[in-house]
């Protein structure tokens, strides 16, 4: 990787953002929509989800908001699942991270983030402090973290959302022993310790097929740049 | 000086993943802040985590989920909450700390030796993990010590060399429980740290005598 070509642009956790891309949703008036005629097809994986975001930050639709709500909650709830929440706190979860995509869709650019991997990094971040809460009670949440969310390579050409499309694809060309742990790394809320017992394998086998899968996942990326 | 010293593809995903703990996470940050390469693969990681998301299974919402989103929208966010109990955070005379530091607040610093402190940093100890600044002077060693538990350590200012290796500002170090060691501080300046560690220090020799006093 050449490191000269990487501009990094910080984004904080909630409450020091940078400059919006975009006027802020809360400026424009509100458009009211009776949530229960909203009438919303779900057909999934039809449409694009990057639009649906730069369209609720130009323009409230809440329209796109419903499409992007229908794509993203059950498997952003899939996800805190997996990962050992209770159904009620997975079901929350879910409902704050798509909040928050509306109220921080102007932060969202396309050329830095595809749709996924940004709500990715805001279902993370709210399980993070949803975590910190339950063990420090006392703790409020507004704790900004360093999360370093978007870098992109001056000379990237690919959009986000290709990159994804062929992130997606070479996730799938993983030996299946290394695709295994990633999955559980990412989605499953167990140590590695746990996950080489699970496995029956020891835990410098996990470690190293983790890093055999990251390694071989970047150099795919870069090769195709 | 240019970083050599890099964390694990391992920790970087762990990272990304929110799988780390908080305190092992603010060493990462620490390094991050100086290290466009590793930004990079955590980038890489997000986006494993990303397509990850998009591509698992779907877990039904209740059924009123969608009607409370769209009535959630309409509702002003709130103020960004207040934290009430914590102590303002102190700067620390001479060390510049990395924003991901510098915002979670470092308790006061206690001298446990000539030119020696460690500082407490606000974070998850719940889990374990004990999390500090450690300020050495040139030209000190620290005494040979043992890990009952893996540490890790993000250099942010000065050096140190352990083990054959020099550790300079950006520099990550991962050590494993066992590790039996003496790093001692390289060069002209003080090295300030951040670390860590899960399980303590073992003291073997001279550190049984003052841990003590300095709660490592």
């Amino acid at each position: 990787m050449d490191v000269g070509l990487i501009a990094i642009n910080w984004v904080e956790r909630d409450g020091a953002m940078p400059t919006p891309l975009r006027p802020s949703a809360s400026v424009a008036p509100p458009i009211w929509v009776d949530p229960m005629k909203t009438v919303v097809e779900f057909q999934d994986d039809a449409g694009d989800p990057s639009v649906w975001i730069t369209t609720i930050a130009s323009s409230q639709s809440r329209e796109c908001f419903a499409q992007l709500f229908g794509r993203f909650a059950p498997r952003v709830k899939s996800y805190m699942l997996k990962l050992g929440a209770r159904p009620e706190l997975a079901e929350e979860l879910a409902q704050e991270t798509l909040l928050t995509v509306w109220r921080k869709a102007a932060y969202f650019d396309p050329s830095r983030a595809s749709a996924s991997t940004w709500i990715f990094t805001i279902a993370r971040n709210l399980r993070i402090d949803a975590i910190r809460r339950e063990r420090h009670p006392e703790d409020l949440i507004d704790e900004p973290e360093l999360r370093p969310a978007e870098t992109v390579r001056a000379d990237d050409l690919m959009s986000a959302a290709e990159r994804e499309d062929r992130l997606r694809g070479a996730l799938k060309t993983l030996p299946k022993d290394q695709a295994e742990v990633v999955q559980l790394s990412f989605f499953h809320d167990k140590a590695h310790a746990e996950i080489s017992t699970d496995l029956g394998v020891p835990l410098g086998t996990v470690k190293s097929r983790l890093r055999l899968a990251m390694v071989r996942l970047r150099a795919q990326l870069e090769d195709l740049q | 000086m240019s970083i050599r010293h890099h964390p694990t593809e391992v920790v970087l995903a762990g990272y990304a993943s929110g799988a780390l703990a908080d305190g092992p996470s603010l060493t990462v940050a620490c390094h991050l802040d100086r290290c466009p390469a590793c930004r990079g693969r955590v980038r890489l990681f997000e986006q494993v985590g990303g397509a990850l998301l998009a591509d698992t299974d779907q877990a039904a919402m209740g059924e009123d989920a969608l009607a409370r989103a769209l009535a959630s929208i309409e509702r002003p966010a709130p103020a960004p909450a207040q934290r009430a109990s914590s102590p303002a955070p102190q700067p620390i005379s001479g060390v510049v700390l990395p924003s991901a530091l510098a915002r979670r607040g470092v308790g006061a610093r206690r001298w446990v030796g000539p030119g020696i402190w460690v500082a407490p940093v606000r974070s998850n100890a719940a889990d374990g993990w004990r999390t500090y600044l450690l300020r050495v002077p040139k030209g000190v060693a620290m005494p040979h010590h043992g890990h009952n538990g893996p540490e890790f350590t993000a250099v942010l200012q000065g050096a140190f060399h352990d083990e054959g290796s020099v550790y300079g500002p950006g520099d990550f170090s991962e050590s494993g429980e066992g590790l039996e060691h003496h790093p001692a501080v390289e060069g002209d300046e003080a090295c300030v740290c951040l670390l860590s560690g899960l399980g303590g220090v073992k003291a073997t020799g001279l550190l049984r005598l003052v841990q003590p006093f300095i709660g490592v």
